[in-house]
């Protein structure tokens, strides 16, 4: 997670001021439920984080936001067998759309980074 | 990933900050360390203070380890494929094809002790594959089998042909050795 910046925007009432935490969250829970993805890579803290019980929603996720618009970069674990092209298209559209509906911000670029692919046990 | 290993220094320069400040007192102060020791020799082997000793030897121990084990780790998380498209870039790390070699190698006949690399970062890798084979095969015949397989398997799987897969075998096993 790249610090948990505020942005705002909308200033007929008064700010909004979405924090980044929030977008990795969003963008973590679109991403996971696409067809393809086995899982997110948070990495060795993560899996650390797991093995205790925290559960972390934003878990492979890195939010970067200048002004208004957003950039993300996914840390996936591709399911053995999948296309990875299109699974990475497929997450970069759910993605977009998804924080683009609940935010209101535009998603500049999603980055996807397959970690590595799930090879299932005899 | 970072981050824990600039954390595991940080606590690992001050332990060793602590002991070369013992070590440097102890110099100065005769009795320093005699004291310590009497105090661990008179303490109950359940006393706070041989815990300590023990908690912190151990928890150093373990950062100095996870130190080592990190830094020697191969980085293969780095992206072996880079493919832009509109939305942004796809990077599927070496991890991966290394996995997918793997797996396909596996699968195969007559192929054992199978280690996988991936050698070229530059947005064209090629693949090494080391393994040992039974001593009543052809070499070339198991060697373009793997290759095919593999090559098809990575293009299956990332839509990216890897040129260079390279075989490489570096031993001879008994054929009921399958491991």
């Amino acid at each position: 997670m790249s610090g948990s910046e505020i942005i705002s925007s909308g200033e007929e009432y008064g700010q909004l001021k979405i924090s980044n935490e929030v977008i990795a969250i969003i963008a973590g829970l679109a991403a996971v439920e696409v067809d393809g993805v086995y899982s997110m890579s948070g990495g060795l803290t993560g899996g650390i984080a797991e093995v205790l019980g925290i559960r972390n929603l934003s878990k492979g996720i890195r939010v970067e936001t200048k002004e208004d618009k957003v950039y993300i970069n996914i840390y996936i674990i591709a399911e053995f067998g999948a296309r990875i092209p299109e699974v990475a298209w497929n997450i970069q559209e759910t993605v977009k759309k998804t924080v683009e509906r609940m935010t209101g911000m535009k998603v500049m670029e999603a980055n996807i980074h397959v970690q590595s692919v799930n090879i299932p046990r005899e | 990933m970072v981050k824990l290993r600039k954390v595991l220094i940080f606590i690992s320069v001050v332990l060793a900050g602590l002991v070369s400040a013992a070590g440097i007192y102890s110099a100065l102060d005769n009795d320093f360390l005699y004291n310590i020791g009497v105090a661990i020799r008179n303490a109950g082997f359940f006393s706070g203070i041989r815990l300590a000793v023990i908690l912190i030897s151990v928890v150093f121990l373990g950062i100095v380890v996870s130190i080592l084990f990190t830094f020697s780790k191969k980085d293969n998380s780095k992206p072996a494929i880079k493919i832009s498209n509109a939305g942004g870039t796809v990077s599927i790390s070496s991890q991966t094809l290394e996995s997918l070699a793997r797996l396909v190698a596996k699968n195969a006949d007559n192929v054992y002790d199978i280690r996988t690399d991936v050698l070229d970062m530059d947005n064209k890798p090629s693949i090494e594959i080391r393994v040992k084979v039974p001593p009543v095969v052809s070499i070339p015949a198991i060697s373009a089998t793997l290759q095919e397989s593999i090559r098809s398997k990575i293009m299956e799987t990332t839509g990216t042909d890897i040129e260079n897969i390279r075989i490489v075998v570096d031993g001879i096993v008994e054929a009921d050795k399958k491991q």
